[in-house]
């Protein structure tokens, strides 16, 4: 099924730091791309604190170029965040997240699977998590918000995929990512800001696979291309085949990475951006 | 979440412009300051995801007590920004930093090191207030020029 197109403002930022352009002025270059919503990074959203008239504000601008808001995503790590705030707390800003999220129309809020407290376990993570979704699912269907959680780290899947089952709600759904899929390859290691010593492993296609009846939204990573338009660290002729079989319509949320500086910063991120929708596009067509 | 490891655009981040001031108006002057943009990425956080902030102005660091982060206005001294939970660094948001010195510096160019030191705990409000991650350092570099 034909899935649905959205760039992701972390793939705009060279906009803003390089060339210290406005953010109205980001969401104006997006318009131009063909794309169906713009996805609204925690730094493009006025939140902390929360400011109303200024979330109105983004919402009218985006409405306005005639796209909308599918989704959100936030830096949040829960179970670091309760090692250091009551975990009352912790709970209330996640739903003032999901509230955020629904001010601004979109329909999904993202927020990434993180489990690195040192000396806790994933396993430990996993409890953790299920005591703490069964706390703010509730909020979630008030707001008639789907709660997509990223999945940008391999170790992350399985637990993931096991949330989901036993929550079975429509509202903790997965958001893959494809930086969990990317391969290790000399140009770009395979390692994290949070671990640096640490070389990854990606995920197998068939774990994508089993993934996607539960992945509305998914967050597609690219980082650069090669002479032909493609992206080689990813496998993406098997990642666009499942995407485009699946029975269930995604959206396709860009994560243009191209811009930062381990990957190709001297690279135009807008035209980084554009290169993803195209490729994007180009094998929607292919499967068409 | 990013690929790689590195976590700021440095270039722009820091300012090649040196100022000397004199706040109290005696006629002498007190402090000088440099600004800083926030490049960082993921950029939006509590000042507290600093765990520490140094300034080295041709070699020499400058002791804690004399260095004051200003946002929008507000002075908060190195010494307390790691316990500032609830002001926020914006994105691409310019802050200044004040070094309080007699007479502040000679007219010229300085060698300005300015690094911050944040938390590896990747979650915009609850920061790493007991030091439990490891940290990560920017180190800002530049040749500043003294304008008056």
């Amino acid at each position: 099924m034909k899935s649905t197109i959205g760039v992701g403002l972390w793939s705009m930022q060279q906009m803003i730091y390089v060339e210290h352009k406005t953010v109205e002025d980001v969401f104006k270059a997006v318009a131009k791309m063909g794309v169906d919503s713009i996805d609204l990074y925690e730094d493009f959203i006025p939140c902390h604190p929360v400011r109303l008239y200024e979330l109105h504000k983004i919402k009218k601008q985006i409405h306005a170029l005639g796209l909308d808001i599918k989704c959100t995503w936030f830096m949040n790590d829960v179970i670091g965040a309760s090692q250091n705030l009551p975990y009352e707390k912790v709970v209330d800003n996640f739903r003032e997240y999901i509230a955020v999220t629904a001010e601004l129309g979109a329909k999904c809020m993202t927020v990434p699977f993180l489990c690195n407290v040192p000396n806790y376990t994933l396993d430990q993570g996993y409890e953790f998590l299920l005591k703490f979704f069964a706390d703010v699912l509730p909020t979630a269907e008030e707001y008639d918000v789907l709660i997509g959680h990223e999945l940008a780290r391999e170790a992350t899947i399985d637990y993931a995929l096991r949330l989901r089952k036993e929550f079975n709600s429509k509202y903790y759904t997965l958001s893959p990512d494809f930086e969990s899929w990317r391969m290790h390859t000399s140009d770009l290691p395979l390692v994290h800001a949070e671990s640096p010593d640490a070389i990854g492993k990606p995920a197998t296609i068939e774990k994508f696979i089993e993934c996607l009846p539960y992945s509305p939204y998914i967050h597609f990573k690219m980082l650069k291309f090669d002479q032909n338009g493609e992206e080689p660290h990813f496998p993406m002729k098997e990642l666009m085949q499942a995407i485009n079989h699946s029975k269930l319509r995604h959206h396709l949320c860009i994560e243009y990475e191209g811009w930062i500086p381990d990957v190709v910063p001297d690279f135009d991120g807008t035209k980084g951006t554009q290169l993803c929708v195209d490729l994007i596009k180009r094998y929607q067509k292919d499967e068409a | 979440m990013p690929a790689g490891t590195t976590f700021y655009i440095e270039k722009g981040m820091l300012s090649n412009d040196i100022y000397n001031v004199d706040l109290d108006k005696d006629g002498i002057v007190d402090h000088f300051y440099l600004t800083v943009r926030d490049q960082f990425l993921h950029s939006t956080h509590p000042l507290a995801w600093f765990r520490k902030l140094t300034v080295r102005i041709d070699g020499d660091e400058i002791p804690a007590e004399n260095l004051y982060f200003v946002l929008r206005g507000q002075w908060i001294g190195v010494k307390q920004m790691p316990t500032i939970t609830d002001i926020y660094w914006q994105m691409d948001e310019t802050a200044q930093i004040y070094i309080e010195k007699k007479n502040g510096l000679a007219a010229g160019a300085h060698d300005v090191e300015v690094t911050f030191v944040a938390a590896t705990l990747e979650e915009t409000r609850g920061v790493d207030l007991y030091d439990r991650w490891p940290t990560r350092s920017a180190v800002l570099t530049t040749k500043a020029q003294v304008r008056q």
